[in-house]
């Protein structure tokens, strides 16, 4: 399967890091204990200032909402890495991702006269994403059965040039896979806020727009998400070491 | 080549189709959208001076003031609360939206049955009059600002474009309401939800219709 190494690569190999400090330290800890270590305990809070790849973003669409062509091409130089991101996770086909980021980049373009002055552009266009991706989803009824996202040897390239000893790349790969496989059990609803929020960097309101509920949901939905991939983690290192 | 990014001919593919396809910039459409919306406005004022405009009809004018500053008081929250979107693109939460277009029409109601409830006869039953003519005016108020403002935000909403057009549809029913109470003389609870709240939920029910058919990207 080759979501897993997608996956990886997604979490920006912190899997891969998590597992180094595990070995040296000889125990692996909860990820709130994670994020505290790396000063992110308070990270729903703390990502309340936007990204800055956000506000370059806003601006680009502002000035192509209010004529400027050409700022469309920087406008898909911030957006389309992210959405391609976002939506090749729910197609797991490369090709129709592609063909839905377009789709979303076009509508965006044909709704331009009509973008707010001043509005986030990434929840919107996130959002615009998501519903061509239910929409595809419900025509074809199949959630993908492609899988071709990808060469799984990029990520182990990756692994190798992290200099990490061989059961340490295993482990990495395992846990990786245990995530993978706890994301996939997710509720719908848990996982996109959890993918939103941990995966495309949203904040917790841009994550509320894009799934039209409140923070506080998005908040709630999260926590749960990373509460179950805790336990799963913790459930299954518990098994290993025994 | 990067795996965890789109291909390089995307870009070139996307731009070729971006010229090939018009959208007007903001500054027009912005435009476009004020002019269609005032347009629809005066309409909707026109008919309802044709209909006959503020009538007394033997109500104390305190009755007839208060209901429609209640009326335009609730008209104007719940429009605020469900039209209004700020600087964002896709407007409130669901359940907002929701909340806020079952409550308002059950205020209105609230409201001028409390408010009629103070005058003598106030609440008395009009055998000829059951609702269908508030029912018509309401309609033909709602009818053109509502087509207006779908169109105004067409292609914008792709989280809830149903509910958002229902709160659109609702939003101007109420706006319609106010118009309807400083023209009709009834306070009979029958005859209001016939001809008072119906129109809005028919409004809703058309809002949300056409919502998901035009506000949808």
């Amino acid at each position: 399967m080759v979501i897993e190494w997608t996956s990886i690569g997604t979490f920006r190999n912190d899997a891969a890091d998590r597992a180094a400090r595990e070995a040296r330290e000889g125990f692996p800890r909860p990820l709130v204990q994670e994020e505290k270590a790396q000063g992110r305990a308070k990270a729903p809070e703390a990502r309340v200032e936007p990204r800055s790849s956000d506000t370059a973003a806003d601006n680009a669409m502002d000035r192509y909402a209010s004529g400027e062509d050409a700022a469309f091409s920087d406008l898909y130089d911030l957006l389309a890495p992210r959405l391609f991101a976002f939506v090749l996770r729910a197609t797991r086909n490369r090709s129709e991702a592609e063909d839905l980021v377009q789709q979303t980049m076009l509508k965006m373009h044909c709704a331009r006269g009509r973008f707010i002055r001043g509005a986030g552009v990434v929840p919107w266009a996130f959002s615009i994403a998501r519903r061509l991706v239910i929409d595809r989803a419900r025509r074809s009824k199949v959630r993908g059965n492609a899988n071709d996202i990808g060469d799984p040897s990029e990520v182990l390239a990756h692994l190798a040039a992290l200099d990490l000893a061989a059961d340490e790349v295993v482990h990495a790969k395992l846990l990786g896979k245990i995530i993978q496989a706890e994301i996939e059990r997710l509720s719908p609803n848990n996982r996109l806020a959890f993918e939103l929020v941990k995966q495309d960097g949203l904040t917790h309101a841009e994550a509320a727009k894009v799934m039209g509920t409140t923070v506080m949901a998005v908040k709630l939905r999260t926590h749960r998400s990373c509460a179950a991939l805790r336990a799963a983690l913790h459930k299954s290192l518990d098994a290993r070491d025994a | 080549m990067n795996h965890s990014l789109p291909s390089e001919d995307l870009k070139l593919r996307l731009l070729r189709e971006v010229e090939s396809t018009p959208s007007s910039p903001r500054p027009l459409e912005s435009k476009r959208t004020a002019w269609l919306v005032a347009i629809a406005l005066l309409a909707s004022f026109s008919v309802f001076l044709v209909f006959g405009g503020v009538r007394l009809t033997g109500r104390p004018p305190s009755l007839v003031l208060g209901t429609v500053i209640g009326t335009a008081t609730i008209a104007a929250l719940a429009i605020w609360a469900m039209i209004g979107r700020g600087r964002a693109m896709m407007g409130r939460a669901s359940s907002w939206l929701t909340a806020v277009a079952i409550a308002s029409p059950l205020g209105l109601l609230v409201w001028k049955v409390l408010w009629s409830a103070q005058f003598e006869n106030g609440l008395d039953a009009w055998e000829r009059r059951p609702g269908f003519r508030c029912l018509g005016l309401g309609l033909a108020m709602g009818a053109l600002p509502l087509a207006a403002m779908l169109f105004g935000r067409r292609g914008t909403d792709a989280v809830h474009p149903g509910r958002a057009g229902m709160a659109i549809g609702i939003g101007v029913g109420l706006g319609a309401a106010t118009l309807v109470d400083a023209w009709c003389p009834v306070a009979y609870v029958p005859h209001l939800l016939l001809g008072h709240l119906l129109p809005l939920a028919l409004l809703g029910a058309v809002g949300f219709w056409l919502g998901r058919k035009i506000l949808a990207p």
